[in-house]
Order: structure tokens, then sequence, then C-alpha cells
């Protein structure tokens, strides 16, 4: 499993509300708030082939303003040689998203 | 992972994101460095011209973790792309050994460095030796260390005797070169990325700034945040993420913003918005002949460009033309940032040196906010590529290979014979590819770039490259490029963080990359490959008389001092401690110059001179402001051919992809090009989204998946460059800019039919 630290910009009147959303999620750890700053550090733990789904996830929840990596660890992911697999990219296209199932079925190629 | 160890990666984690969040740097982290068992290495991101600053984690002599650097410009944070290079880095997926195809044809077979590098001596000393040393060329990258630029630069013009050496900067940003040349005198930009803090307006041209350049664009976001009267001014025909938070996107026809921009400033001087001021003090005016005007002059060339006019070229309405030039004159500070719209174009120098007019007409520049940026796309074509003079008409420092003087400084700096310099430039790449169709250059190493994948008109390439005589050394870490299928042999790179050097980002910024982790295999560093082929092909020892990159580092630090360029206070030991440091900087205790062409600020500028701005790269020291006709593109759409097609990039790709493309399972993830299409044009020919539909132009035609948005503006569509299994640059025409010879990726004609 990685380990992330991110922050996520938003609204101040958002940040209490968007906390809620972001500790729903699947393998958001902690949540806290920099009020200050207006923005929330976030952990994640998520494996590393999932890793930037989950982190678009959240960059695509309502009212996130900007999504940024501050640290990530992948050593739980190295196989014994040292090496380890890219994780899949996703389309991010401008209004479709594939899901994983279509993007297999290589449906649109 | 034990529980404790994840528990510290936890503690880790969320200190490091407080840390980012607060602008609170090295501080808050203390504690948790203070326990951390691995060792963190300071390096910079892999990917584009952003240059941010990361910290690699090392545990078990194995890259584990990264982090955005708390005191680089990108104070911690980085983007999806950056984050995930540690798994790049360990990908199983990597050039390890030397790979010899023995006859055209055959397959890549594994050789010993020694065998490879005999041969490959033998062959670039032999063809030197039968048809003179313009036969044998270097293809270089934005991605090379600056240390890899330097010595192959060094080996082929001064060793060799041939100044055929290019590289792929020439395909994204030798436009914004030629207009900084053209509009100041000296190339790169006068300001840095602090300016972003400081802009109350931004002119975005040219650029998909959010998806290209995502650190930026969220520094930018982050401006208009905090700062309610800050105003975004996006002129793009394509409506990206990037105009999603402008005040105003000028989505005007494709080929026609050099007619808005001199609309632009009509505005500015017939509402009297202009800066007489400045310009009279700091500015020279020239003819589209190139031969001296004046203000008068200026503004009788301006007429052709009045907005009512402009507005119909363009397909704009009059107050947006009106609007822009308004909210660029009137801000207490504007910074304009563009990047391939402008550059990839055959009037790329032209519309770079629009831009600058708006500057020096308004006085919008040298001052903190006020600047004009151009925007890069490698981690290292400025520092490496730009300031080391590593393509076919440049030497180091500023230095031009037309420009006797120049030579002759250089070949004096390297202990060369008078005269050994060649007086004539090199090819530049489109020729240089043509010239190996023709035989007339036979050896070519092509060094961490892919030009099988992405040049213009690519079937032309590729013919060229099959050419049986040629014989192609790729130094290449990744085995799936397109052009290893090219390459007779291939030699495995030591790959980012497997070895140190520097790399000089967008704002002038240089910052080294230390050695992390031991590279895989027989992977080895470019400069100890180059080094060991230049003595082995009979080049001069003396000439390569490097131990490593260190000793590479510290003769360039010496050639660029006394220069405009001057760096020499940057020595290897002070680019460990720091986080980066932007020349010029000439002495070891100069802290770096953030305002190029200032009084009290740049050290090129003496101390007592009389005016506060000094455009030393010019004779009188004044800028120019250029009456560039526009012309429009190489190739525009007719009753054939009657769409625009343009080159663009999307976010989750860098590039051809060999690192951000690499996937566990190659079905699910292989990635995918397509064609954007706007609603209206699909509509009329019956296409609907998800349909596979063909794209042709003079060139190739393409069946490709639709995407069917408002994203293009009706009669343009777009495709994305990055898919391997689509070269999508076969579509695209080959013509140059005549002064960058930059080639024009961003408009050609085409037609698009379903399938």
């Amino acid at each position: 499993m990685a380990i992330a630290g991110i922050v996520i910009s938003a609204p101040q009147e958002r940040l209490a509300g968007l906390r809620g959303s972001l500790l729903d999620l699947r393998g958001v750890l902690e949540v806290r708030e920099v009020a200050e700053a207006g923005k929330l550090a976030v952990v994640l733990e998520s494996p590393s082939h999932t890793l930037q789904r989950d982190l678009e996830e959240i960059n695509g929840l309502p009212h996130v303003l900007m999504l940024d990596v501050a640290f990530i660890n992948y050593e739980d992911d190295l196989d014994s040689q040292g090496h380890m697999a890219c994780p899949p990219h996703r389309q991010k296209e401008h209004g479709l998203e594939l899901s994983e199932d279509e993007a297999a079925a290589g449906r649109l190629q | 992972m034990s529980t404790s160890r994840r528990d510290f990666l936890k503690y880790f984690a969320m200190s490091a994101a407080v840390a980012a969040a607060s602008g609170a740097g090295f501080g808050s982290l203390a504690l948790a460095a203070d326990n951390r068992p691995e060792k963190w290495v300071k390096g910079v991101c892999r990917y584009c011209g952003t240059g941010c600053g990361v910290l690699v984690g090392v545990k078990d002599g194995k890259a584990v973790a990264i982090q955005g650097d708390p005191n680089n410009h990108n104070a911690g944070l980085l983007c999806l792309k950056g984050s995930l290079l540690i798994p790049v880095l360990n990908s199983k997926e990597r050039v390890t050994q030397p790979l010899v195809r023995r006859h055209k044809g055959g397959k890549l077979e594994p050789v010993s460095w020694d065998e490879a590098l005999d041969l490959m001596a033998s062959r670039f000393r032999s063809s030197i030796d039968m048809y003179g040393p313009n036969s044998v060329a270097w293809y270089g990258s934005g991605q090379c260390l600056t240390e890899e630029s330097y010595v192959a630069n060094k080996i082929f013009k001064g060793g060799f005797g041939t100044n055929n050496v290019d590289g792929n900067p020439r395909l994204c940003m030798a436009s914004a070169v030629g207009g900084y040349v053209t509009s100041f005198g000296k190339d790169e930009p006068m300001g840095t990325y602090a300016d972003i803090d400081q802009a109350t307006c931004f002119f975005i041209i040219g650029s998909n700034t959010s998806e290209a350049h995502p650190v930026l664009f969220r520094r930018i976001a982050r401006r208009k945040q905090v700062e309610p009267g800050v105003k975004i001014i996006v002129a793009d025909p394509r409506r990206t993420n990037t105009s999603r938070i402008a005040d105003m996107h000028v989505a005007f026809r494709p080929g026609t913003d050099l007619a808005f921009m001199h609309s632009m400033a009509w505005v500015i001087i017939n509402e009297e918005l202009d800066n007489p001021r400045f310009w009279q003090r700091y500015v020279n005016f020239m003819d589209a002949e190139g031969k001296p005007s004046d203000f008068e002059g200026y503004k009788a060339f301006l007429e052709n460009y009045r907005p009512e006019k402009v507005a119909e070229i363009c397909r704009v309405p009059v107050e947006q033309i009106c609007g822009a030039a308004r909210a660029f004159a009137e801000s207490a500070a504007t910074m304009s940032l563009w990047c391939m719209g402008i550059n990839q174009r055959v009037q790329g120098v032209f519309a770079n040196n629009l831009i600058h007019n708006l500057h020096l007409i308004t006085g919008q520049i040298c001052r903190p906010g006020a600047t004009s940026f151009s925007l890069t796309g490698q981690p290292n074509a400025c520092g490496g590529v730009r300031d080391g003079g590593a393509l076919s008409h440049l030497l180091p420092a500023g230095r031009a290979i037309p420009n006797a003087k120049h030579r002759a400084e250089m070949e004096k700096l390297w202990g060369l014979p008078e005269g050994r310099i060649a007086p004539e430039p090199g090819y530049h790449t489109v020729a240089l590819f043509e010239a190996l169709g023709r035989g007339d250059v036979k050896c070519m190493i092509i060094c961490e770039t892919n030009p099988a994948h992405t040049l213009p008109n690519l079937n032309k390439v590729h013919k060229a490259m099959s050419h049986p005589e040629s014989f192609i050394v790729c130094i290449e870490a990744f085995p799936d490029a397109v052009t290893l299928e090219y390459a007779d042999l291939v030699l495995p790179p030591a790959f980012w963080c497997e070895r140190d050097g520097v790399y000089g980002c967008g704002e002038r910024r240089y910052s080294l990359t230390e050695k992390a982790v031991d590279p895989p295999g027989q992977c080895r560093p470019t400069v100890n490959t180059l080094v060991e082929f230049a003595r082995r092909a009979g080049v001069d020892p003396q000439l390569v008389n490097f131990r490593n990159a260190e000793d590479v580092w510290n003769e360039w630090r010496m050639v660029s001092k006394g220069t405009t360029y001057d760096f020499w206070g940057m020595t290897r030991e002070r680019l460990r401690k720091e986080s980066g440091l932007i020349w010029p900087c000439p002495s070891e205790d100069h802290p770096g110059t953030s305002l190029r062409y200032v009084r009290g600020q740049d050290p090129c500028v003496p101390a007592d001179h009389p005016d506060r701005f000094f455009f030393y790269g010019k004779p009188d020291g004044r800028a120019v402001i250029w009456m560039r006709p526009a012309k429009g593109a190489a190739e525009e759409p007719d009753a054939e051919y009657p769409l625009y097609l343009t080159s663009m990039r999307v976010i989750d790709h860098w590039h051809t992809a060999t690192m951000t493309g690499k996937v566990p399972e190659l079905q699910k993830a292989n990635p995918i090009a397509f064609v954007e299409i706007n609603e209206e044009d699909a509509a009329r020919t019956g296409i609907k989204h998800g349909d596979s539909v063909i794209v042709e132009t003079r060139r190739d035609a393409m069946e490709l998946p639709a995407r069917v948005s408002d994203v293009c503006r009706p009669g343009l569509i777009a495709v994305p460059f990055f898919d391997p299994k689509k070269l999508v640059n076969k579509l695209f025409l080959d013509a140059t800019d005549p002064v960058s010879r930059e080639p024009e990726y961003k408009i050609c004609a085409a037609r698009v039919r379903k399938a």
C-alpha cells in the first residue's frame, strides 16, 4: 500500500463539510484542517495501482478547487528485486470518463 | 509493514501535507526528519519545464518515496505526474544492457559495452574520414542533464568539427528563443515564477497551463483566490481547463492571434493606455522590413488591425479585443504566459515578438508581477540546450555560430586551434532528418528523446531513418520508445536520480539532482558514455578530460563566467545545499537574480547606469517593438480539407508516454488517442460521441475515436500526440518558422468522416 500526504484547497466555508466527505472515502485515514490557509491536509492509504484513481476521485469531489501531492511512500509495493509496476493511467477526457471495465474491454479502441 | 513503521509513515505524510499547506517548509518537518530511517536526496522532477524540486526517499538502496521540496519554488507540492515518478524509476521496463542490430531489419541483441562503444566509435570515425564531419550528428533533448548536453556539444562542435548538434527543444521553444533574442537581444525570461504572486492580470495565450504545467496553474489559481481583483484572460481556440478559471476566454480562429495582439495594441494606443515614459526611453521601433521606425510608424502600421476588422478575422466579439487590451494595460502588473500554441507556428517568432510588444508599449515589464514569461515543456531545455548552446546555430552562454568573435572565444576556452569551429550553422531538426534520408548524414546519436514519435510529417521521417546507410545510436532508458525500431545500437543510460547533474528550468533556475540510487543492470551515466565514445573515436583526450559530471559542471561555469549568463557562483557544493539558484549569479556570495535588466537587481547592469532599465542585449540598450505582419498558417483549411487540425496535450501523459504510459495490465491501461470535435461540426457530419472516425490530412489518414464536446471551437479538431499506437504526427506538416525553424504542429488543414 502506498501512503500519501496530500493538500486539498477549497473555499473556507466548505472545509468542514469537505472534511466529512473525505473521511467517507475508501483509504482516507486522516484529515486535518489548515484553516488559515483554506486547506485540508489529508493522509490517504491506497494500493499503488489505484492511487491515481483515488486521487482523482478526491479531486472530483464537490468544492475541491485543487489537489496537490506533498508526499508518497511506495515501499510496501516493491517486489523482492526492488521493482514495482507503474499504476495504470486513466484517461481524463473532457466529457467522457471511461470506467475500468470499459477501458479493459478496449471499447473505444 | 509493521504497525510502528506504518504509523510513522502516516505521521510523516500528515506532517509533509501540513507543512506544504501552511507553507511552513522544513521547520515543521524537523521532528519527523530526525526520526526517519530513510535517506532523503534532493533532486528535480523529471517531467515538464516547471522544474519542481523533489526529495527522493531511499531505503535499502531503492527509491521508495517522494515529496515536494519545501524549499524550492513549488513549496513542497507536486502534481500527479511528478508524484508518480518512483514507479517509473523502479519499473522493470528498462533498457539495462547495450543492444545491437547487426543488420538492417534484424533484431536487437545484447552486446558488451566494449563492443558497442568500439562499433560506435569506428562507424563515426570512418564516416568523418570518408564523408567529412558533417556526415555525423547529435540529436539531443531537453531531458538530458546539462552536463550531458555540454559534453555532446563540445565533442561534436569542437572535437569532430561539425555543428550538426540539434535537439527536441527545436520543436517546442526555438520560437521563444527567437522572440526573446529579437526583442531584447538575449534569450530567456526576465522574470521568475515568483512574479505569479505579484501579478494582478494574467494574459495566457497558447498555453493549456492547467494540463501542461499544473503546479504553476495552481499557483495562478491561488493568486486569484487570495487577491479577488486579479483578472485572468485566456486566449486559446480550445476551451481548455485553463480557460475555466478565466474572467475572459478569447476563442479566436486558429492562426489569427497575431492580428488579435496587434489589435490589442491598437486599442491600448488609441485609448492612451500606453506608457510613453517607458517606451520613449527604453524602446526602438522596427518596421515590417526590419528597418528602424518610430512610434508614429507603429501607430500607422496598427491601423490595419482596428478591432472591428480584426474581430471578423478572429471571429471574436470586438468587446473581447477591447476588454483584453484594457485589462492588460490598466492592471498594476500584467504577466503573460505562453507555450506551444504560440511557439509551434510558422509565425512563432513573430507571435512571441507581439507578446513582448504589448509589455513594452505599456511598460508592463521588469517589475515584480509585470513580465512576459515563456513556459517550457521539458525539464532542461532551458538550462542544458538553450543556455548551453546545444542547437545547430548556437554556442554556449548566448554565443552564436555565425559570430566569428563568439567562435574564437569558444575555441580559446576549449583549447582548440583557431578556426576549428565551423562557421556555418548545422542542420536544424527537420533538415537534419531530411539529410539523414538523403544519405548526407550517415551517423547520428539520439539521446533521451523519441523523434520517430514526435517529429511532424512522420512518414517522411520514418523513411529517412530507414536509410540503408544510416547508423543510428539511441541512448534510451525505455524499450518501448518508437525510435528504437530504427536504432542500430541502443545504449542504456542511468535515468533521473541514478546519476547526478543539473537541470535548468523555465525561470533560469539551476537545480542539482543528486544521485540517490544505483542504476539497474549495465546502465551508465551518459557523461561517461560520451567521454568514452569520444576517446575511442579519436577526439583529443584533453578535450574530454572529465572524470565525472562535476568536472563538466565546473568547466561550464568557467565558460559562462563574464557573460550575461554568468553562473560562476553556482558551485556544486552550493547547489547541493540550496534548492536551486537563478542566474546571473556571478559570485559564490551572490543570491541569484530575480529581475533581469534592472539596475540594482541584475549584476549585468552596471550599478551606476543612468537608467533604471538596461536591455544590454541590444547595442543601444533599448528593446524592440516589431511591426510583424499577421500572415496566417502554412496550410489553411480549404474546400477539400475544411477543418483546422491542432496538436494538444492531456494531463495524464507527458510527451510520448514512455514514462507515463507504463502499465502493469496493458490491455486495461493502454493509452488511447482520440480526436476532439465540436458539437456543431459533429452534428453536421453525423458523428456521435465515441464513434470511430477517419481524420485525414494531405499527409495521412488515421482512425480515432471521437470525443464530441464544446472544447474545440467550431471548425477546429484536436488530437493528443502521446499514443505510440496512433502516431498522430503523421498527419501534421513539417513547415517551419523561417527564423526559429520550429515546425507548425498547431495548425494544418484536415477533414473528418465516420469510419
